[in-house]
């Protein structure tokens, strides 16, 4: 099929914000930037791509629709306005997980020092009082945050007092592993508006992913607190690391965890490869398995109200990154940087980047305005990246591990496995699932839609094959 | 064992958005607790001994340590009297 450029009363973006991918004998459309979506057949889209004012119904509003002029996401701009504050109180762990990135087991940094988590916890409060906003959003992350259970229960009453005297809202969000006493969870569940679990499955493969420092077993304690979070006030999400070993069995985990604990979402994310996995025998699932389980393990999860997601799918407005850096999120590690990425210092800096924004000393935030905006403009994605449907949810992934591979590299296995899930939530959205199930069927088409070169509408002067 | 206080048997309470509401086990009145004080309620009822309680709302509320004192101390002997918390452990 030809397609041609679009002339009079084009969108100026066409082939920027207007994409399509096959879909079997049909073509996805997908214009995030207009918010459309459709399936179609050729001779339908060979219409749009011809801008063809002439048609009925629905082709013919899709064309007006996107003849809107539009505007894709712009990185932040002005004075840093942070979203919310990240408090790692130590990067020291209680487990050893066999995948971990995070650097626990070598940790030998001492925690946050509790009264100066207090004083940022102080400083954010301001930051959101003074530009009149209402919720005072406090994150703690680690390594595993409640190994430092005394700065944890410092920033947790701080952060309550705090807004209660500022007359905002506190927010408290954790990420924890959950091996910990009874006490303690309860505690949490009391506490924390919203707990992610990392919790990768029933014991078999929880056993084979993940163990305590000294050898035991930790999966009695990570079932007993999930158990007391799911009868909590909390919000509950599992966390799932997917791995070569797991990803055949996602739908009955899925299932498992919704039956046992009802939590609000299951994010599902494969295994990014460390020399510890490695050492242990696990690597990264195989894409299209992937792809396809995850699809088995939302459809498991629809009856329990229970949603499952993937971080580089899509889900909500255009945007420039998948995660916190860009947003103004700010990171602070127990030494007192601050910093708008999670990962180490090595990591981001054996990819070239420089994720640093400032120091934290106690009393003073210093965070450079030319960082910020440094930061802001970390370029998301690559070359590839502007060919491809998911170029405004997916945004390139993650900047520090999923680096491109250069201009013109073509998709490697994240983006087998995006484009994939993208692809399947587009028509289970537009309530065509019987069709993601059929495509799923159905391996050379997966592999023409994963595999579609150059997904932009129009291509200039080229064939739509 | 080092001295401890902890709620007494049949004492309940709730985390309230802006601190905690304590529920005497003899059915008298709520007991409404703002911050500081439901941080050292909670701090108390987690099993710190006060000195650990004094150091963690002196560092939750960025006052000396002697002031922090003060807080923590007038609100055991507070709910002591009340019969809300009652001491286990330490020397005498
Ligand atoms: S090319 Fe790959 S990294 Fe880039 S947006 Fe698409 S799926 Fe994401």
């Amino acid at each position: 099929m030809r397609l041609s450029a679009c002339t009079a009363g084009a969108s100026p973006q066409s082939g920027l914000g207007v994409f399509a991918v096959p879909v079997r004998d049909a073509w996805l459309l997908h214009a995030p930037l207009h918010e459309q979506s459709a399936l179609l057949n050729s001779p339908a889209l060979e219409r749009i791509a011809a801008c063809e004012d002439s048609g009925s119904g629905a082709l013919l509003a899709i064309r007006r629709a996107l003849n809107k002029a539009v505007q894709p996401p712009q990185p932040r701009q002005g004075p840093l306005c942070p979203l919310f504050l990240c408090l790692l109180p130590t990067r020291a762990c209680n487990l050893r997980c066999s995948y971990c990135g995070f650097g626990a087991a070598a940790c030998n940094e001492p925690a946050m020092n509790a009264g100066e988590a207090a004083r940022a916890v102080d400083w954010m409060a301001r930051q959101v009082r003074d530009r009149g906003g209402e919720t005072l959003d406090i994150h703690l992350f680690g390594g595993e945050p409640l190994h430092a259970p005394d700065v944890v229960e410092v920033v947790v009453h701080r952060t309550r007092a705090a807004a209660a005297e500022m007359r905002l809202t506190p927010h408290l969000q954790v990420i924890t592993n959950g091996v910990c006493s009874e006490q303690r969870a309860r505690w949490v569940g009391d506490y924390f508006d919203v707990v992610v679990l990392s919790f990768d499955g029933p014991r078999d493969i929880y056993d084979r992913q993940r163990g305590c420092c000294d050898g035991r077993p930790a999966f009695d304690a990570a079932v007993r607190t999930a158990a007391i979070l799911s009868r909590s006030s909390a919000d509950l999400y599992f966390r799932v690391c997917v791995t070569d070993y797991s990803v055949g069995t996602l739908a009955a985990a899925t299932s498992w965890f919704c039956e046992q604990f009802q939590p609000h979402t299951i994010d599902l994310e494969p295994l990014k490869p460390t020399p510890e996995s490695s050492a242990a025998g696990l690597g990264p699932p195989d894409p299209y398995e992937f792809a396809r389980e995850f699809w088995r393990a939302r459809r498991a999860a629809l009856p329990f109200g229970t949603e499952c997601h993937y971080s580089a799918a899509l889900s909500g407005p255009p945007r420039l990154s998948f995660c916190p850096v860009g947003s103004d999120a700010l990171i602070l590690s127990p030494g007192g940087s601050v910093d708008a990425c999670y990962l180490l210092e090595q990591e981001w800096g054996a990819s070239g980047l420089d994720m640093h924004l400032g120091s934290w000393d106690g009393s003073v935030m210093r965070i450079s305005q030319h960082a910020v905006e440094r930061v802001r403009r970390i370029p998301s994605g690559t070359a590839r990246c502007l060919n491809c449907f998911c170029r405004w949810s997916c945004a390139g992934g993650c900047h520090v591990v999923h680096k491109g591979s250069g201009a013109g590299a073509g998709f490697d296995d994240f983006c087998v496995q995006t484009r994939l899930i993208s692809a399947l939530l587009l028509l289970d959205e537009m309530g065509a699932a019987d069709r993601a199930e059929d495509l799923l069927t159905d391996e050379g088409a997966l592999k023409r839609l994963a595999m579609h070169s150059d997904d932009r509408l129009p291509r200039e002067g080229g064939a739509h094959a | 064992m080092p001295e401890r206080y902890d709620p007494t048997s049949g004492t309940a309470w709730s985390v309230e958005p802006r601190g905690l509401l304590v529920l005497p086990s003899d059915g008298g009145p709520a007991l409404r607790l703002e911050y500081p004080d439901a941080a050292v309620w909670d701090l108390l009822a987690l099993g710190n001994p006060p000195p650990a309680v004094v150091e963690k709302i002196a560092a939750m509320q960025g006052i000396p340590r002697t002031a922090a004192e003060r807080t923590v101390f007038d609100a055991i002997l507070r709910w002591t009297r009340a019969g809300l918390i009652m001491r286990r452990g330490g020397d005498g």
